[in-house]
């Protein structure tokens, strides 16, 4: 049996490879996930174990306010009277104060801020050449206006000792003179890519922390003989609840976890990726083995009728899908490596985190990677080996020709879930509360379900339409037929298609409509001419942006002096100049954006009608007083990022809009409780009859020295707040086009192995005066017929889910974006023929003798 | 004795087709197989030609050496005025389409096709229209006028073979090829296919030139030419079943 299995393989090497392609694609993406995750991620923990080497004990303020969206959470400041306590702690031989935190961005020579992806910018106050830090030229800062930095800030910036270097951090933009480069004991000049900037002590307090006499973290180190953890238990049960209390080590683990939070989101894509390229893997072999089955049905019922037994001809088939499998998984892993090594050098190179060179494989992952590939072989393989199985010995004597099955069942256990589907989404779109998105999630999961088994049903109708447009010369329509020929073999073939298109036409009418919403909403709200906020910023402070508002990279909020409102004020031109500051903020229930203003000045602007809280109260918006009970008057406990647990009195309420949402407090509260003391969004509106123009540029003129911040006019806002999910779109889109590459390949292996299966029907079109262009026209329908159905089939279904989906959302506009929708479907034409090349180009050169010859 | 079967009664201008000195073999050196041997043979308008001689013998080659399905390694093939041996691919698709009609022994017909369909395939091709009194008159001499639109997997092998002669008949082409068209039915169904060629050829005025090698086939034919080892030679002007099993037997004698 096996001899024999391994001769068919031989025979159809070409074909099994096209089906193994997939599984390659799968298994590479797999094995590409694992490796370069474990390889940079092993980087980051060699670098960071010598963080945790001086220090044996640290002691860092809790934050109550985590967002849950990841990231560096601000941790409030350490009193200095901490450090005094420590020092009577047993067993305690030093007690450091230390200043490290992130958020100090430099600018860099070409007068933008320098930026890093992942890695933090931080602030610290320079304590000398102690524990890890080596002076690499120059000296440490003294002055207030000095300041030191690390090697891997010197090298981004190319600055040198005794150049300016101007530094953004809670404070405005400010210069100080490099007196020093230093890098760390292990030689390298930078943590995991990080840039560090080193003032004096209380420089560093000032701008990182926003108060004096406060630290970030508290170093202890531990007399000769007493432990770590000990050291570590002492030191909790003095301070008690309120701070996180660590060894060196947890500390050093918690600073890599940090520093390796983005390979999370490599992992996420690369094993997206490989899920839907096994998925379609499966797919392919389905269809693959199915055919190859049944062109050898009169072989396998010869075998039967020779009295092999049903086991033995599963045992072949999957004998084949299991070296198939195989083969695929190797290869996959091969390319993995490969694919590896060039993502590990790009993102070194991204990161400037210069990890220790060479790759870590993970075998144990590996050896999953493989068994996976095999397995999702057989399965795919198991169906059409238990049908050969069942083939009937007289079928032997018949022609080979793929026999019909009927659609009834199929079409019958299709209608049920379809139709249940259908209305569950219709249930959906009435107001029936929190169980909309059971129903709706529910219903479109249903109907995906019904519409896979309903495409071979619906292809009989559609395809001769589809037909109709692409041509009607005969070639043509002979290709047209072929699409139709086997429903179930056409419907496994365009499923890919069908997914992938389905996602991109959901996606594509979610993300029109939230635009309209996004710009509807934004000028809707926005009484303001312009607006003052670094990029971003004004689009999520009332936390449309889907988590609490922060700048673009997620991490810092980009801020100005409040000074810049003040001067707008004055600028000639200007009716109204409002600051708002912006936090987050959690309440029992959750995170919640904050703001604080002058609010009666901001409603004017925001087209609100509401008063500014007195200090120590707030005012929040309707539906949070509504969703949690609360009224005008009540208490309410809240965690800020600076104070912490508080009660506060609500002093009024208002309706939130697009750009403010939760709490409002009093301006004068914002130092004490807020990360930033600084605005970080202005709003400016004109006197009537001031010209535009003229207020804009003296407007952008106050705020020029800061590259975080610009002024914008409502539509730019708009644009900018819609801006963010076009972003979010086209990664999508890129995506999904990988899905699409292997829709291709799955048409191109049904096209080669039809062209194989149909070669006396090809060699008798010959026969009978068909030129070999009537040839490639032939296939080249049948492929884009075939497409174009899937891409039908896939917008039709993903688009009015898409319609759904932003009913239950409740925007205001329901926005099907035709045009996309055209420019989809003209890609799907693009893809069929692009899977037609190979499949027409053999039809071509069917020799006509061969193909009529009969034995 | 004669390897030329040249009729001299007639003018060039009275031949359908026609080949000089055809010669082809198969592979190289010493496991070459020569499957035509500087043959040379006349196939006269209005005539039904039929080859015949044991297996092996080259009639399939020559037949499609005929009608441009395949190249020869020297000679000339003729089909009317045209020289097919000069002609490109694309100028001998268009000459099968529309000068050359085909019967093979199985597998004739489109699967995706009606039975209609099937026949007015070529003409399709073409982007021509078949006259309907034609085409009535073709599918009622083929008795299939109420099958039109069955496809060939809900036809017998019998009816099957009377869409291809209907198909092969549709566009008026100047040859009718047919390779062994009964070898595959029963006596019955075979005999309504040869009665149908018989009565193309009296009433139509259609060329068809027949690959068979059976004796009772090759009666009804005007002219039976017989190959041997890619050689011609035997040719028999009006034949019955007898007078050819006679020559079959001579020959396979002659051979021993
Ligand atoms: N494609 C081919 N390759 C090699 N030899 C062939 C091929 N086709 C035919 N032959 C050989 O050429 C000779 C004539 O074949 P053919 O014309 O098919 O004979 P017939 O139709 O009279 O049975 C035979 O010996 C046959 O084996
Ligand atoms: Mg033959």
């Amino acid at each position: 049996m096996l001899k024999a299995a391994l001769k068919g393989l031989l025979a159809r090497k070409l074909r099994l490879t096209l089906a193994g392609f997939a599984v390659v694609l799968g298994v590479m993406a797999v094995s590409a996930a694992m490796i370069t995750t474990t390889t940079i991620g092993s980087g980051f923990d060699s670098i960071f174990a010598s963080t945790g080497a001086n220090t044996d004990v640290s002691v860092s303020g809790k934050s109550d306010v985590d967002s849950g969206m990841g990231g560096r959470a601000f941790a409030p400041p350490v009193p200095a009277s901490v450090v005094a306590d420590l020092e009577d702690v047993p067993g305690a031989k030093s007690v450091r104060g230390e200043v490290s935190v992130d958020g100090a961005r430099p600018v860099g020579p070409d007068g933008k801020v320098i930026s890093v992806q992942g890695p933090p910018r931080s602030g610290v106050a320079w304590h000398g050449e102690t524990g890890l830090v080596r002076l690499w030229s120059g000296r440490g800062p003294t002055a207030p206006d000095e300041v030191a930095i690390n090697g891997g800030l010197a090298d981004r910036g190319q600055f040198t000792v005794g150049e300016k270097i101007d530094v953004l951090t809670l404070a405005p933009r400010q210069s100080f003179t490099i007196v020093g480069i230093y890098g760390y004991s292990n030689g390298r000049g930078s943590m995991g890519g990080d840039t560090q900037v080193a003032f004096t002590e209380p420089v560093a307090q000032k701008l990182m922390l926003g108060a004096s006499d406060v630290y970030s973290s508290v170093t202890v180190t531990a007399e000769r003989g007493v432990s770590r953890s000990a050291l570590r238990d002492r030191v909790a049960a003095a301070l008690g609840d309120g701070y996180t209390v660590r060894t060196g080590d947890e500390l050093a683990a918690s600073t890599a976890e940090d520093g390796k939070a983005f390979l999370d989101i490599v992992r996420m894509v690369l094993l997206g990726f490989s899920g839907l390229s096994l998925l379609v893997g499966i797919f392919l072999i389905l269809n693959t083995f199915s055919i190859l089955v049944a062109q050898r049905t009169g072989e396998l019922a010869l075998m039967a009728a020779l009295g092999a037994r049903r086991k033995q001809i599963v045992g072949s088939v999957l004998v084949e899908a299991a070296i198939v499998g195989a083969a695929a998984s190797v290869v996959g892993i091969g390319l993995g490596l490969g694919v590896s090594v060039l993502l590990t050098m790009v993102m070194e190179a991204n990161s400037g985190a210069s990890l220790p060179v060479g790759l870590t494989v993970p075998v144990p992952e590996l050896v999953l990677a493989f068994v996976l590939g095999v397995v999702v072989t057989l399965v795919a393989a198991l169906v059409p080996a238990v049908r050969a199985s069942r083939v009937p010995p007289v079928r032997a004597m018949r022609a080979s020709a793929a026999e019909q099955r009927s659609l009834t069942r199929i079409t019958w256990l299709g209608a049920v879930p379809a139709a249940l589907g259908v209305a569950a989404v219709v249930v959906s779109l009435a107001d029936i509360g929190s169980l909309r998105w059971v129903a709706l999630a529910g219903g479109v999961v249903l109907g995906l379900f019904g519409l896979a088994l309903l495409t071979p049903v619906l292809s009989r109708s559609l395809l001769p339409a589809l037909g109709r447009v692409v041509g009607w010369s005969m070639p043509s329509k002979l290709g047209n037929r072929n699409a139709a020929r086997n429903p179930r073999r056409t419907a496994i073939t365009v499923s890919t298609l069908v997914i992938t298109l389905g996602l991109v036409g959901g996606v594509s009418v979610i993300a029109e409509s939230m635009r309209a919403d996004l710009s509807a909403s934004a000028t809707r709200d926005l009484g303001a001419d312009l607006v003052i906020s670094g990029d971003g910023v004004a689009g999520r402070a009332g936390g449309q942006g889907g988590g609490p508002p922060t700048a673009a990279d997620g991490r810092i909020m980009p801020t100005f002096d409040a000074s810049v409102v003040d001067q707008a004020r004055a600028v000639p031109g200007v009716s109204r100049a409002v600051a708002q500051y912006v936090d987050t903020v959690r309440f029992e229930w959750g995170a919640s954006p904050a703001a604080a203003a002058d609010l009666s000045q901001l409603s004017a602007v925001l087209n609100l009608s509401a008063r500014t809280p007195a200090p120590g109260s707030v005012a929040l918006d309707s539906a949070t007083l509504s969703d949690h009970g609360l009224k005008v008057g009540d208490m309410v406990r809240l965690a800020t990022q600076r104070a912490g647990w508080q009660e506060f009195r609500i002093a009024g309420g208002y309706e939130a809009n697009y750009l403010l949402r939760g709490p409002v407090f009093n301006p004068s509260d914002v130092a004490s409780l807020f990360v930033s003391a600084a605005p970080a969004i202005g709003y400016v509106q004109l006197a009537d009859g001031a010209d535009a123009a003229t207020v804009t540029r003296a407007v952008s003129r106050l705020v020029a020295d800061n590259p975080e911040v610009s002024v914008q006019d409502r539509t730019q806002l708009a644009d900018d707040a819609a801006g963010q999910i076009s972003i979010a779109e086209t990664m999508l889109y890129v995506l999904l086009g990988l899905s699409v590459v292997i829709g291709i390949l799955g048409i191109i292996n049904t096209m080669a192995l039809s062209i194989v299966e149909r070669t006396r029907e090809l060699g008798l079109l010959r026969a009978v005066g068909m030129r070999r262009s009537h040839m490639v026209r032939m296939v080249v329908t049948e492929s884009v017929v075939m497409s174009l159905f899937g891409a039908v089939l896939g917008l039709a279904a993903g688009g009015a889910a898409g319609v759904a989906v932003v009913r239950v959302l409740g925007l205001s506009a329901t926005e099907i974006p035709w045009v996309s929708l055209a420019v989809f479907l003209g890609l799907a034409v693009v893809a069929g023929l692009l899977a037609a090349l190979a499949p027409s180009t053999r039809a071509a050169r069917v020799n006509v003798l061969s193909a009529i010859a009969y034995e | 004795m004669t390897t030329t079967a040249v009729e001299n009664t007639d003018t060039l201008t009275g031949l359908a087709a026609r080949a000089v000195g055809v010669a082809k073999a198969y592979g190289t050196g010493a496991t070459a197989v020569v499957a035509l041997d500087d043959i040379s043979v006349d196939i006269r308008r209005g005539r039904f030609t039929a080859i015949m001689g044991p297996s092996g013998s080259g009639k399939s080659t020559l037949m499609h050496a005929l009608a441009g399905l395949d190249t020869v390694d020297s000679g000339e093939v003729w089909i009317g005025e045209t020289r097919l041996t000069t002609l490109s691919d694309k100028g001998l698709a268009d000459l099968r389409r529309n000068r050359v009609g085909f019967v093979f022994q199985q597998f004739n017909l489109l699967p995706t096709l009606s039975a209609e369909e099937n026949i007015t395939l070529p003409l399709a091709i073409a982007k021509r229209t078949a006259d309907q009194a034609w085409f009535d008159l073709v599918v009622d001499a083929v008795g299939l006028a109420d099958r039109l639109t069955h496809r060939p997997s809900e036809l017998s092998g019998g009816q099957q073979q009377r869409v291809a002669c209907a198909r092969a008949l549709l566009p008026k082409p100047d040859v009718i090829f047919a390779d062994e068209p009964t070898g595959n039915l029963d006596s019955r169904s075979g005999a309504e296919i040869l009665r149908f060629l018989r009565r193309s050829v009296d009433e139509f005025n259609q060329t068809i030139v027949m690959v068979t090698h059976d004796a009772t086939a090759a009666a009804y034919a005007d002219r039976v030419v017989f190959l041997q080892d890619g050689k011609l030679v035997h040719d028999l002007v009006e034949p019955d079943a007898d007078e050819v099993l006679d020559t079959m037997k001579t020959l396979s004698e002659g051979d021993s």
